[in-house]
């Protein structure tokens, strides 16, 4: 069985690349979520996940909120969540790292690249950027 | 002859002003003495007490001081007063002349009179032994008497024109030094007497008045009329004399003119002589006018000013305030007279602004400014740009105070739309610029099917620039976070070959593929600096010099100090900068050819970035270049310290408002340990004598002795005069106060845009290095 990736971003255009990208070329199975509810849904419906791609800034309950919610509902402590940002400077990153993120990927990011980056976030743990 | 003749005539011989008046007298004696062949002759003059001898020949000094009965006899008979033998006639045996050592037995008198006929004294002959005068010796007598009458007459005569000619010129010494106009004038309104101001005033040449008649001088005044009545009818004479009169004078030149002019009537036997003093008051009335017409000016611009202007009495009372402030702040002017001010800032007891307010009425201070909210009518806020400048008040030592509020809501409005702006502008342009991004990409890898060559090249154009609109969003961003001064440095110890291979790290892959190598010389210094930032900044160089350099080439990187700073050196072997052009490569979207950007791929940003990020950390940044020999970028950072350890206390916070100091106090806490707090400058005097602190956060507005007093305190002393002083205050402070509080390493915050935890990181800039708590 493939990687299982829950992709949250509310943007339809971004998890359709995201998607796209994730499956073609790095081979995961993607399950999108349009928003934090959904994510917090989902993260119990379609369990297991091999890790949770997060975008930070969503109407309703963001990023920071929504890995909040999943971390004290169901998602395993060992499941590592990943932001997705437009927002890059360094005092952002460590906000998110400071909230229990395993790594941070810039926004735009490279379709070619992403898998691969988040694959070496996978393998390095809790860092830097890539 | 006068009374004033006689009293002069009457004084006593040594006594008169005038010595010719005895010699003569002395003379009259002698020629009477030779006359009449007679051992004593005297003159003698009615005094307060009795005859006084004016002049005795041949009398011993005990008769000239003595009344005798001869002389008042003599004056009471009608002519000469002969008597053969005083011994033998009873009415003067006793007499003292008689029967004293002058032993007078003949006696001649005959009387002095004045010109009216009153008596005045005596003129005798007198021998020692009886005898008699023949009727013409006794006609002599008389011819003397006359004689010494007249003289005596012509000596008070002269006496009395000298007085007056004394007089009149004291008298007009002091009615020219006057400045008032006094005329004097009679019933008939012709003057007599007009001084020096009154000349100047009405514009006649010297005694050009006199003998003018009063009405060419005052107009309106129907002299004729008051004159008729003056005296006869009291009540009319009352109308114009001794009142205030307010009349148009006139001038020579046929000029009207205001005055102000009392007369005053003397009644002198028969005659009425009457007094005008007058004022010119055209320059009153000139600085009168003068004054409306400035109080009216003022009155316009503070009506009609666009800014909101209010005039309070400093305790608390609004005395005035024009329609803009009352409008800004939704009162009517009558409405803010009743209010306490302070409700408008919400600090209705004062406990923020009183020492403010304090300090404006001691002097300490004349004008402070800030930017404040304040509450309207309606409950909502409205930001103002306030002034409040001291005044004199009218009472002596009172102090007023202006206040000017400009409305920013309109900036204030902005400056939050920009700060959303550039925090929204990141995702949302960023958020469609992902997909674009990432379909492009996904396409051009033949992710979704192969596609042409060509299609594939232009696939490879449309990444590249939408990588460079990324690039262009975030270095815009970069900028505008720095210059606005929101972006803080995290500063921390790091060493600088570090900071250096990051940077490499990052630019690696596109130095690989130009070919382009690194030969490192980095010394072993560490820098006290925001990591991040420094390797942004050094990014921006990498990039700049991978660009311009040729295939192949290498660029060389040097990190070395002096001691103090350390110096960062990028050089590269490109076309170098023009000359004139070496410092304007550092502003935004400069480059020395305008087709850079487009084919280098650049922002335009890079080196404003870095510019704006080395300035921060209190670093300079430069170039030299000659054009064709490649450029050297030099940049220099503050050397970090050796971590050092700080005591408790090390911190001290001057602050009399206990709520900014509990603030500072709390956000200090953890990274400094506890911090000491002194309310007056007099504590934190006493507080640097016991242990002098590494660092003073100090506001300038405290009770008694202002926050100017610990600074004069530390410059006193060498060793104190270098300690970092953070000047946190609320009013915006001026040239001139910075300089008063300017000492070594001094910084200025405002209490309205630092918050506690700006200031601790400003302390940590002012540290230079790392600290450890004891």
């Amino acid at each position: 069985m493939s990687d299982r990736v829950l992709l949250v971003d509310d943007e339809d255009d971004i998890r359709a690349i995201a998607r796209l990208s994730l499956e073609r070329l790095g081979g995961w199975t993607v399950v999108t979520a349009s928003s934090g509810d959904e994510a917090v849904e989902l993260v119990t419906r379609e369990a297991p996940f091999t890790v949770v791609l997060l975008d930070v800034m969503m109407p309703g309950s963001d990023g920071p909120a929504t890995l909040l919610r999943l971390r004290s509902g169901r998602l395993p402590p060992q499941t590592p969540v990943v932001f997705l940002t437009a927002k890059v400077q360094p005092a952002d990153r460590r906000r998110l790292h400071g909230l229990g993120a395993a790594g941070v990927i810039a926004k735009p990011f490279d379709p070619m690249l992403l898998s691969q980056q988040l694959r070496a976030i996978l393998e390095s743990g809790p860092g830097e950027i890539v | 002859m006068t009374q004033r003749a006689l009293d002069l005539a009457r004084a006593p011989a040594g006594t008169t002003s005038d010595p010719a008046d005895s010699e003569l007298l002395e003379r009259i004696t002698r020629v009477a003495a030779a006359l009449f062949d007679v051992p004593m002759v005297a003159v003698t003059l009615i005094g307060s007490d009795g005859h006084i001898v004016k002049s005795g020949l041949g009398l011993p000094d005990a008769e000239r001081r003595q009344v005798s009965a001869l002389h008042t006899a003599t004056l009471a008979a009608e002519g000469t007063l002969m008597v053969a033998d005083a011994a033998g006639d009873p009415r003067f045996a006793d007499d003292p002349w008689v029967a004293g050592t002058a032993s007078v037995r003949f006696y001649a008198g005959h009387p002095l009179r004045s010109t009216e006929g009153a008596g005045i004294g005596t003129l005798s002959v007198l021998d020692s032994r009886p005898r008699g005068l023949a009727d013409q010796q006794l006609a002599r007598l008389e011819d003397l008497a006359m004689w010494t009458q007249e003289e005596l007459d012509r000596a008070a005569h002269a006496e009395m024109l000298s007085y007056l000619r004394r007089s009149r010129s004291w008298l007009r010494t002091i009615m020219d030094g006057v400045a008032e106009a006094v005329v004097s004038f009679d019933a008939t309104g012709t003057i007599h007497f007009a001084n020096a101001a009154a000349e100047a005033t009405f514009g006649a040449e010297p005694d050009g008045l006199l003998h003018k008649s009063i009405v060419t001088l005052i107009d309106g005044i129907d002299w004729d009329r008051v004159a008729r009545r003056v005296g006869v009818v009291a009540d009319d004479e009352k109308t114009v004399i001794g009142r205030r009169l307010d009349l148009p004078g006139r001038r020579r030149n046929g000029q009207l003119f205001p005055l102000e002019v009392v007369i005053t009537a003397a009644h002198v036997n028969a005659e009425t002589v009457f007094v005008a003093i007058g004022r010119d008051l055209t320059e009153r009335h000139r600085t009168e006018a003068a004054l409306r017409q400035s109080e009216s000016r003022f009155r316009t611009i503070f009506d009609g000013a666009g800014t909101g202007i209010a005039l309070t009495a400093l305790d608390g009372q609004l005395l005035d305030a024009n329609p803009t402030f009352a409008e800004m702040l939704g009162y009517s002017v009558e409405e803010l007279r009743r209010l306490n001010p302070l409700e408008l800032v919400d600090d209705p007891d004062g406990a923020e602004y009183e020492p403010l307010l304090r300090s404006l009425r001691s002097g300490r201070r004349n004008r402070y400014r800030r930017e404040v909210q304040l509450r309207r009518r309606d409950g909502s806020r409205i930001w103002v740009a306030a002034t409040v400048s001291a005044v004199p008040g009218s009472e002596e030592n009172s102090v007023l105070g202006v206040v000017m509020i400009a409305d920013i809501s309109k900036r204030k409005e902005i400056e939050r739309f920009k700060d959303e702006f550039v925090s929204v502008v990141g995702h949302e342009l960023r958020t469609p610029l992902t997909s674009i991004r990432g379909a492009l990409g996904l396409i051009g890898a033949g992710a979704v099917g192969a596609i042409p060559s060509e299609a594939s090249q232009m696939i490879a154009v449309a990444i590249s620039n939408t990588d460079r609109l990324v690039r262009l969003i975030n270095d815009t961003l970069d900028i505008e976070r720095m210059e606005a001064g929101r972006s803080e440095l995290d500063l921390a110890a790091v060493s600088g070959a570090s900071l250096v291979q990051q940077a490499v790290g990052v630019v690696q892959a596109t130095a690989d593929a130009a070919e382009i190598t690194f030969n490192c010389e980095l010394a072993d210094v560490r820098v006290w600096v925001d990591a991040d930032r420094i390797v942004q900044a050094l990014v921006n160089l990498f990039g700049n010099a991978i660009k311009f350099s040729p295939r192949g080439a290498e660029i060389r990187v040097a990190v070395s100090d002096d001691g103090e700073l350390v110096d960062f050196c990028v050089s590269d072997d490109g076309r170098g900068i023009p000359p004139d052009q070496l410092e304007s490569v550092f502003e935004r979207f400069r480059q020395v050819d305008g087709s850079d950007a487009r084919e280098k791929g650049g922002t335009g940003l890079g080196l404003a970035i870095a510019r704006s990020s080395v300035e921060q950390h209190g670093g300079q940044i430069w170039a030299e270049s000659g054009e064709g020999v490649g450029t050297t970028f030099h940049f220099t950072l503050p050397l970090a310290n050796q971590p050092s350890t700080l005591a408790p206390g090390a911190v001290l916070v001057v602050e009399d408002d206990v709520r900014v100091a509990s603030a500072l106090r709390e956000a200090l806490q953890g990274r400094y340990g506890t911090t000491r707090v002194a309310s007056s400058a007099e504590e934190a005097i006493a507080a640097i004598r016991q242990s002098p602190p590494r660092i003073i956060v100090l506001d300038l507005v405290l009770p008694g002795a202002d926050g100017i007093a610990v600074i004069d305190e530390l410059a006193h002393d060498p060793k104190l005069a270098a300690t970092p002083i953070i000047i946190y205050s609320a009013a915006e402070l001026d040239h001139a106060e910075r300089e008063r509080a300017q000492l070594g390493h001094t910084v200025f915050l405002s209490k309205v845009d630092a918050s506690p935890e700006h200031v601790c990181r400003r302390i940590a800039q002012l540290l230079g290095g790392p600290v450890r708590l004891a």
